[in-house]
């Protein structure tokens, strides 16, 4: 049971959220879906002074703009899938398909609220790194952007500041090809290793590669795919030495493995290699298709 | 996951009641009726525990030792005690005035010369983390949670032990300084020449099998709620399996006489073991209503639940056999580390994982040797197999290994070593086996599994260089155990009472985890007065209304509640019968009881309702119809239980035997080493069956209990001696998409030692899918040279298996 007594808001504008967090301090949080704050409140894992919900905020919304998309801070799993086709990368969807928790989970949580939770083993920020997504903030002082890569600073913590509400997700291009896989040790388990490996057209027809590794560490990881790419600017994984050259590019980039309750970090550095390759084959059939 | 029923049996009208009591036959069936209730509990209107609604409802909360061995120097409960809505706090000291020791669910007393007292909160010394110190009632359970938060403990941290080799050593930390070490009991048993046929047989092979902490993970979780009348009188609602036993200790741990004490077992949400009595909130809810005046409710959360432990063994095994497969010797030395013992079911487990040695298999030399060792983790419970699926997993794993060492086909070895279906009843050291016919049932899962096909398709992945794994197993369940000593018997009590209206009351002391077997019982008395299931309503768990009794254990609900029903409905019958003929002016004895109508040879004929009616209204008064009590109570157990040894020294405290054949397939991801089970087939013997759609539907269940713990249910504890897994995002249990498609089929082999031929389904199925998985996934590895013996089979113990091999040079 939420044990400490909380003012619940919901409020009508980011300047009123931001408002309240700055004068909550610690004791702030804001709900998106209450997947995530809600239980750990019950569990007596979090203290909450004041829930600040964002439902009126109208941060719900997919917008697609030029070659990017931009995903409001309270899209939730549901809304990612009923998304008109081309809205979104498809990475992005089939990411939501997967969540685990099944509906009750996809209906009610969302992408901006599992961003901000930055649990090393969620799906989400390995997925926005690949996706060079930018994250834009709302706080007292105004607004900021930052770069995912940027935002995920440790395990369960992102650079957004006691005052800042995550307002929208930017994807730069939407058309961006990727491979995603994801090893869970069963339906139920938050994923143990996630690789998104994506690839982007440049004008001139030239190809640029991104393998990014959740799951494995605090947070994402991005890996050095060089190697891997040949004379074309093709990922060449059916060369005799692919294997052996990723899982070189993998050990040089996975530097401190996470680990919990569900498997040591010995088997976090041990699967990263095979997951990537799963992830990179599957991009070379989507580049292929 | 579907289930595709196989027994070609037909349904028949009514239950497999025998009129003579013989026991059915392979065709005696039972129908497929809908569960009582079943509309209710689909749409949410079942109720349970925390459904129920008292005035002035008061909510408790517990404070848990963080530390799994410690001295308590200080409890204050000052500031909690001024938080808003507290009403009362208490702590170990104050209680030990207010309640007594908990009687044992399985007094250790009883079988050894060791026991303990446990109280509703620690006083002096917690044993485990997460061990109740102190409690807090409040007007919300917020506020009371807020207010545990606050009250402050010393502790002088004291050497703590978890793990049992290490409890065992010298010097390690002793938990209940009296015993002077670690071993709460030592169970033996054994036959034959052990050491003379190992030293002559021609193969022998040793291994280490070791299970993992797991329990059951009930959907709905424990809660109790005491309410104390103006006259004294206690009012107690539990999530429990076992309200009779449970109202006989709470008078005990109270001080209060029996008569004083209702208990309602709450509709339950599952059961398993996990809600037999001995807990410490028991009768810590009952001090703290008595305490506050009012009623008082304790629900336990699912990190609660998750502190109650089950099942962590080690098995060193050995076996002896011959060239042509047969198994001629066993030896076993079986570890369990039970914990902080508690006064619980748990430990009794330890007992039974050697008792149901040597399995299903005719091994005349066996020496099993089980010993319960005390540690710092918190006490088990009971758990749906109770240590039936220990000796199961370790048995079908060495059954794998001789064949393997052979080259024999796993099935092949099986049958050469199956008691046979003549044998019966078949005496070891502790059981007498009732009848079977296990060759039959291996023969039917072998063909419904496909199991040729199964061996080809492996052939082929393994050409692929797949990890395709066939896994075969065997399960012998002991049922319906009965325990002299403690309030744990073999034997149940019904009443059959019929209204005036003629709709028929049965009163039982058997309850229902949410099985169904208040159906089975109710199929069992209508089809005996030949009346509609709908027009018997079963009542169960309610102390004030119902034969003492013992409640839901062991699966033996139809057995004993169920055959005394039986009893109770065939006096019942023969007044109806008189007094029918009485009133028809026809010869009693001719009379037929069908379809609510009562029918004499002639054609005449009166219904149910309208003689019941007229020996309300008119015994006495019409002469010779002068048996005016439509009511009775009887007593039945099984009969094949034997608790004075015979000249050999046996004895046999569980009366029947069901059994099941499993076959599984499942491939190893080579890179991950995560399973994927890809086909499984069980088929299962638990003699006569009342209602084939409740024995399916348990056997499922317990198909996937085995699998969950097969490969994912841990609670595993740090090194700071604490569980790690409180949610079910740590314990892993089985979903829908991780199952395949599950065939199911039956046999039924009758048990000539109960009156209806029924052995007991419901605990059975969970020993043979955890033996099965394990022997897939082994089988799965056996081109790599490397064996998976730590439990459970998840990815990363089955690739740390997968690494032995790498690092041997036969991988890559």
């Amino acid at each position: 049971m939420i044990r400490t007594s909380l003012r619940y808001h919901a409020p009508n504008s980011l300047p009123e959220a931001c408002q309240i967090l700055a004068e909550a301090g610690g004791g702030g949080a804001v709900i998106g879906g209450g997947t995530i704050v809600v239980p750990r409140m019950t569990r007596g894992e979090q203290s909450v002074t004041d829930a600040v919900h964002i439902r009126r905020l109208n941060l719900a919304a997919i917008e697609t703009g030029g070659l990017g998309v931009r995903v409001g801070a309270g899209v939730t799993y549901t809304d990612l899938l009923n998304a008109p086709a081309g809205d979104l990368p498809g990475l992005l969807v089939t990411m939501a398909g997967g969540i685990t928790g099944g509906r009750q989970i996809r209906n009610q949580g969302t992408l901006g609220g599992s961003a901000c939770y930055a649990n090393p083993s969620s799906d989400v920020p390995a997925c926005l790194v690949a996706l060079d997504a930018m994250l834009h903030v709302q706080g007292i002082g105004g607004p900021r952007e930052i770069r995912a890569a940027d935002f995920f600073v440790d395990a369960f913590s992102t650079d957004l500041r006691l005052d800042e509400v995550l307002t929208h997700i930017h994807v730069p291009d939407r058309r961006a090809r990727a491979g995603y896989a994801k090893l869970k040790l069963s339906e139920s388990s938050w994923p143990i290793a996630t690789a998104t490996a994506v690839a982007q057209f440049g004008q001139d027809g030239s190809r640029s590669y991104r393998l990014v590794l959740g799951g494995v560490a605090a947070v994402p990881v991005e890996v050095d795919l060089e190697s891997l790419v040949d004379r074309d600017g093709a990922l060449a994984l059916d060369a005799e030495d692919a294997g052996d050259l990723l899982h070189a590019s993998v050990e040089e980039a996975l530097l401190e493995p996470w680990a919990d309750e569900l498997a040591p970090a010995a088997y976090r550095r041990q699967v990263a290699a095979p997951v990537a390759r799963r992830a990179l084959n599957q991009l070379n059939k989507e580049i292929e298709r | 996951m579907t289930s595709t029923a196989t027994s070609n049996a037909p349904s028949t009208v009514g239950a497999a009641v025998r009129e003579s009591g013989v026991p059915g036959s392979e065709e005696s069936h039972g129908t497929r009726v809908r569960r009582k209730d079943g509309e209710l509990v689909l749409t949410g209107h079942g109720g349970y525990l925390d459904d129920v609604e008292l005035p002035g409802l008061l909510h408790a909360a517990v404070l848990r030792s963080p530390h799994p061995h410690a001295r308590i120097l200080a409890v204050r409960t000052r500031d909690a005690a001024a938080l808003p809505g507290v009403i009362t706090t208490l702590t170990g000291e104050q209680a030990l005035s207010l309640s007594g020791p908990i009687p044992h669910y399985f007094d250790p007393a009883v079988a050894g010369d060791r026991t303990a007292d446990f109280r509703c909160l620690a006083a002096g010394k917690v044993l485990y983390a997460g061990q109740p110190v102190a409690a807090v009632v409040a007007r919300t359970l917020n506020d009371a949670e807020a207010a545990v938060a606050a009250i402050e403990v010393d502790y002088e941290v004291l050497p703590f032990v978890t793990d049992e080799d290490e409890a065992l050593a010298e010097g390690a930390p002793v938990l209940f300084e009296d015993w002077g070490d670690n071993l709460l009991i030592r169970s033996a048993f054994s036959e034959g020449d052990v050491e003379g046929v190992f030293a002559s047989a021609a193969h022998t092979l040793q291994d280490e099998v070791r299970i993992q902490r797991y329990q059951t993970a009930p959907m709905e979780t424990r809660g109790y709620i005491a309410s104390w009348g103006p006259g004294g009188q206690l009012t107690f609602y539990g999530s429990n399996q076992n309200p009779h036993p449970l109202r006989s200790n709470l008078a005990t741990s109270l001080g209060v006489p029996e008569t004083k004490i209702r208990v309602l077992a709450t509709r339950l949400g599952g059961g398993f073991g996990h809600k037999f009595h001995g807990y410490p909130e028991e009768p810590l809810v009952c001090v703290l209503s008595k305490l506050t005046g009012q009623p008082v409710q304790w629900l336990e959360t699912r990190a609660d639940a998750m502190l109650v432990g089950a099942r962590e063994m080690v098995h060193r095994i050995e076996i002896a056999f011959e060239d042509d497969g047969r198994i001629v010797a066993l030896r076993d030395r079986i570890r369990a580390n039970i914990g902080a013992l508690g006064s619980m079911a748990g430990w009794g487990m330890s007992f039974v994982a050697g008792m149901a040695f040597p399995g299903p298999y005719r091994v005349k030399n066996y020496d099993i040797e089980s010993l319960a060792i005390v540690t710092n983790k918190a006490p088990w419970n009971g758990a749906r197999g109770y240590g039936k699926e220990s000796a199961a997993l370790a048995l079908e794993r060495m059954v794998d290994l001789v064949a393997q060492k052979l080259g024999m086909d796993p099935v092949e070895v099986r049958r050469r070593n199956f008691i046979e279906s003549h044998e019966f009843p078949y005496w070891t050291a502790a059981k007498r086996l009732d009848s079977g016919n296990y060759a039959g049932v291996m023969d039917k899962v072998v063909a419904l599994s496909g199991y040729n096909e199964r061996r080809k398709e492996q052939e082929q992945a393994r050409e692929e260089g797949r990890l395709l794994g066939v896994g075969v197993a065997f399960e012998l369940t002991p049922e319906g155990g009965d325990f002299p000593g403690d309030l744990v018997r073999g034997f149940d009590t019904s009443t059959v009472r019929v209204d005036p209206s003629g709709d028929v009351r049965v009163l039982t002391g058997v309850t229902t985890p949410g099985t169904g077997n208040e159906t089975g019982i109710a199929q069992i008395v209508a089809a005996e007065l030949g009346i509609s299931v709908d027009d018997v309503a079963v009542y169960q768990g309610d102390t004030d209304m119902c034969p003492y009794g013992y409640g839901n254990a062991s699966s033996r609900s139809l057995n004993a509640g169920g055959g005394a029903a039986l009893l109770a409905a065939r006096d019942v019958k023969e007044r109806m019968r008189a007094a029918t003929g009485v009133l028809l002016g026809e010869d009693a004895a001719g009379l037929v009881f069908d379809h609510g109508w009562i029918t004499a040879p002639s054609g005449k004929r009166m219904s149910f309702s309208e003689v019941s009616r007229l020996v309300f209204t008119q015994s006495v008064a019409i002469p010779t119809l002068d048996q005016p009590q439509l009511e009775s109570t009887r007593t039945y157990g099984p009969t094949n239980l034997l608790h004075v040894p015979d000249e050999k020294g046996r004895v046999s405290p569980y009366p029947t035997y069901p059994n099941s054949g499993h076959i599984a397939t499942v491939e190893v991801d080579r890179d991950t080493g995560v399973v994927t089970i890809l086909s499984y087939a069980g088929v299962d013997d638990c003699g006569t069956v009342i209602n084939p759609t409740f024995v399916e539907g348990q056997f499922l269940g317990a198909i996937v209990m085995g699998i969950g713990g097969a490969l994912w249910e841990e609670l595993p504890y740090d090194a700071s001696g604490t569980n790690t897994a409180n949610t079910f995002k740590q314990y892993l249990m089985p979903r829908t998409p991780d199952l395949p498609e599950i065939r199911v089929g039956s046999q039924v082999t009758p048990s000539p030692f109960t009156l209806l031929g029924t052995k007991g389904a419901g605990e059975g199925g969970v020993a043979g899918a955890v033996a099965c998985i394990a022997n897939a996934v082994n089988d799965a590895l056996l081109p790599l040279g490397v064996t998976a013996h730590q439990m459970p089979l998840s990815g990363p113990r089955v690739l740390e298996a997968i690494n032995k091999a790498a690092t041997r040079g036969i991988l890559r």
